[in-house]
């Protein structure tokens, strides 16, 4: 039989401890107001980027330029917030937690692919093949090209019925 | 202070919310309804940070993850299927 009574232990332990641990805008009443002006601040500014980013989706006169507006929505509005959120939580709350780093970061690596997917969708149903300068003399667009042509999986089940 | 601010966020990406589906609504073409769809699931992510930070508990950070995660998938799986006509070739 394995003693597991440790575990136990530790985590009663613990739960006693952080119950008594003051966080440090606790501790430092200075430091509390501080980062209570800094979360209000980033929390507003946040919420600045974000209604004008969302704005600029109704705005702007052209799709393509519609993408550039939530860009601003994605990486200030939401980025100010998280921080908002990691400084709430670790000095006020006083617990630190990665989340809102690790959301951000995350956000961060997405949205440009997200952006490019959805101006090459955009460039494939709206700009024709003929307008468009060449890419090369032998190739063409990565959208229009013989690899948007036909897939390896399509075994032409959707011309049979068409 | 900052349930002031914090109403005035949420105001502000409740209203973004809204635009977002306007935008839904009437748009010219389907890129700008992908594109509303995927700024209104980061506008759910900053909703539901807030909604954590009002709370004060950190269980919406996984929702938000989820968010974020789910969000960025199913945006760029529409816009293979608008580009190829298929999502995994």
């Amino acid at each position: 039989m394995i003693d597991l009574s440790f575990l136990a232990n530790t985590a009663h332990s613990a739960a006693a401890h952080s119950s008594e641990v003051l966080s440090l805008g606790e501790r430092f009443p200075a430091i509390g107001s501080l980062a209570e002006i800094s979360v209000s601040l980033l929390l507003i500014l946040g919420g600045v980027f974000g209604i004008v980013g969302n704005y600029g989706l109704l705005k702007l006169p052209d799709s393509m330029t519609r993408l550039h507006a939530p860009t601003m929505t994605t990486t200030l509005g939401v980025g100010l917030t998280l921080i908002a959120s990691l400084v709430f939580f670790w000095i006020i709350d006083g617990r630190f937690t990665w989340h809102e780093l690790i959301i951000s970061i995350f956000l961060f690596f997405t949205a440009p692919i997200t952006g490019h997917f959805i101006a090459k969708a955009n460039m494939q149903l709206t700009w024709s093949q003929k307008s468009i300068p060449r890419p090369g003399s032998d190739s063409d667009w990565a959208t229009f090209g013989d690899s948007a042509a036909r897939s390896l999986m399509d075994d032409g089940a959707d011309d049979r019925f068409g | 202070m900052i349930d002031f601010a914090l109403d005035f966020s949420f105001a502000c990406f409740g209203l973004g919310l809204l635009f977002c589906l306007y935008r839904i609504v009437f748009a010219p073409g389907i890129t700008d309804r992908l594109l509303a769809l995927d700024t209104m699931s980061i506008n759910m992510i900053a909703l539901l940070t807030l909604f954590g930070m009002r709370a004060g508990t950190d269980v919406y950070f996984e929702a938000s993850m989820l968010f974020a995660m789910v969000g960025f998938v199913s945006t760029v799986a529409f816009a293979k299927f608008i580009l190829r006509g298929d999502i995994i070739e």
